[in-house]
């Protein structure tokens, strides 16, 4: 059940503001389907979790057309131009740069640029909240900005990191297809970092747009010999604290 | 002769001299002697980051087949790993892990490599992946020691590590929580705050004095003293999430003070009857009493085994309030 301000409110008061199918539609009707209670401290924050959870899942589609490389972390590539390349193969915003150019530059020349799941779903979040924030707060918001895994993460998108159980998974989250048996050398296959899309589909970078069951297929090719174990996606997702982004949309600071 | 502890003639042009001198030197050497040069890569006392080094010059010299197979296999090795391939298939090398020769050429890789960790992205590299198929597949418990030392060190120069932690806690083993655990009580503040992440510890764990760190130390060994029989490994890594936690207490393991298998989803060794009947309630408790009655159960079971059948076997709301309340005969 959805509640604004203590108060139930129903999918049906938005039939008009999003249309059938629409990323927003399928997020309402899943909260509202769902035996758990979701509160929204006001309509402007839950209007703000569905439209970033909108950003999200297109965020996920441009990045899959970007022509972005896979590679491991110790052979990944950046455009040197907005990007310096730390040690551990993460990258990092270059001083005097501005951040939603940087960005944006990963979703408009992909090829510049060659890295791993995990840092993958991190260009994807920062895609979508540069869409939903617009430039000026977006770079306001974030200064500096390091893209690896979960291990050096903005405070505001820590909780993307914290992947646990939820009452519900819905499009825009961070979900986890993990891989146990996978042989040992081809750990970049130990698992696959993927943004459920809410159409049945997730995205996962190096595997592309894909039913969770090739995903786990492309996983189960990379298992050691006698392996007794499937890669399985995990009930469990990383997701942003919505609210907490909201706020600084809604004051229009961070 | 060059085996023994003494430094091998490359190794030490290598280490003193640089890389470049070293190749030049071998290829002098392969010139003027070419059979003691060869002696000098087969020698027992070589490092693999100087038959690393010089892959190219042997390749360009013909000399794979000459060196023993150590040294080939740890070619082959390097073959298969990296992308770039320059050794044709060459039969008769064994890269499977029941093989001992195999087994005995990544061991050295380790071994001898580990401290030229950093000499390049494609060495550390071969580090990583023998780290893995010795933990993973060869359940080596020599290299978990290594393998904590690379991490550490790594995390302390900032280069990846984050592969080699998923191998090392592949070992699923209670040594390697120790291993992690002794590094709470460095005075380098990046390893007691990279242990107390990969131990899964809250994040305002103080560590900031000596003594804090001790006390965590000895808190850490404490718990794990009391737990290490009933720990299941999660698999979790860094890769999944920001909160590893490499292991899990079984409380029903804890509770019945039953050892169980360190590998995650199995279930526990085979029950008796009334070992089965005790836990059947047991399950349908909340998680917190769970946690409770098998702290209780564990520690009576330590102090007085008649007490803890007697124990065991009443209801389990009686069995509750002793454990919450205690009672004079069961203390």
């Amino acid at each position: 059940m959805i509640y604004v301000n203590g108060t139930a409110v129903s999918p049906e008061a938005f039939q008009t503001e999003y249309p059938e199918g629409s990323v927003e539609q399928i997020v309402l009707g899943k909260l509202a389907e769902s035996g758990a209670r979701f509160s929204f401290p006001t309509m402007n924050h839950l209007k703000f979790e569905l439209r970033l959870r909108k950003e999200i899942v297109s965020a996920s589609y441009a990045l899959n057309r970007s022509g972005m490389g896979f590679a491991v972390f110790r052979e990944t590539r950046c455009n040197p131009a907005y990007w310096n390349r730390a040690r551990d193969g993460g990258f990092v915003l270059k001083d005097g740069v501005k951040a939603s150019d940087a960005v944006a530059d990963i979703f408009r020349n992909g090829s510049k640029y060659e890295t791993e799941c995990a840092t993958a779903i991190m260009i994807v979040y920062y895609g979508a909240l540069l869409n939903t924030y617009g430039e000026t707060l977006f770079n306001k918001t974030f200064l500096k900005i390091e893209l690896m895994n979960w291990h050096r993460i903005d405070k505001l998108l820590w909780e993307v990191g914290n992947i646990r159980k939820r009452e519900v998974y819905l499009p825009g989250d961070r979900r986890y297809f993990d891989n146990p048996d996978v042989d040992p050398l081809a750990p970049e296959w130990q698992g696959e970092n993927a943004i459920q899309l809410g159409n049945g589909m997730f995205y996962g970078h190096g595997v592309g747009i894909q039913k969770p069951e090739t995903i786990i297929q492309a996983l189960n090719r990379y298992r050691m010999e006698n392996a007794d174990e499937s890669a399985v996606l995990l009930d469990a997702a990383g997701r942003p604290d919505f609210n907490k982004l909201a706020n600084i949309s809604l004051r229009g600071y961070a | 002769m060059y085996a023994g502890n003494s430094l091998n003639q490359l190794d030490r042009i290598r280490q003193i001299r640089g890389i470049d001198a070293c190749k030049n030197q071998f290829r002098i050497m392969e010139k003027k002697k070419s059979k003691s040069t060869i002696r000098i890569l087969n020698d027992a006392g070589l490092h693999f980051a100087t038959l690393f080094i010089l892959r190219p010059e042997i390749l360009e010299q013909n000399l794979f087949h000459d060196l023993n197979e150590r040294n080939r296999i740890a070619l082959r090795f390097c073959d298969k790993i990296l992308p770039e391939k320059t050794l044709s298939d060459v039969p008769g090398i064994p890269l499977a892990i029941n093989n001992e020769a195999f087994h005995a050429s990544l061991l050295w890789i380790l071994r001898t490599g580990a401290p030229d960790d950093g000499l390049s992205e494609a060495f550390d590299r071969i580090l990583d992946a023998s780290a893995a198929i010795l933990i993973k597949k060869c359940c080596e418990k020599l290299v978990l020691p290594i393998a904590a030392e690379l991490i550490f060190k790594r995390n302390q120069k900032g280069s990846y590590y984050h592969d080699l932690v998923w191998a090392f806690f592949s070992s699923r083993d209670v040594y390697a929580l120790r291993l992690v655990a002794e590094r709470l009580r460095s005075n380098n503040p990046k390893d007691a705050a990279l242990a107390c992440q990969l131990l899964n510890l809250p994040h305002d764990t103080p560590l900031e004095t000596r003594e804090d760190r001790q006390k965590q130390y000895a808190r850490y060994l404490s718990w794990l003293n009391e737990n290490q029989h009933y720990l299941c490994f999660t698999g979790e890594s860094l890769m999944q999430t920001n909160c590893p936690s490499p292991c899990n207490v079984n409380l029903e393991a804890k509770y019945l003070c039953k050892q169980i298998p360190t590998r995650k989803k199995e279930p526990l060794s085979a029950l008796s009857e009334p070992e089965q009947a005790v836990l059947k309630p047991f399950k349908d408790i909340g998680e917190a009493e769970k946690a409770v009655l098998a702290n209780y159960s564990h520690h009576l079971h330590a102090r007085n085994p008649a007490n803890w059948n007697k124990w065991v076997r009443y209801p389990l709301e009686k069995q509750l309030e002793i454990a919450k309340l205690g009672r004079r005969e069961f203390t």
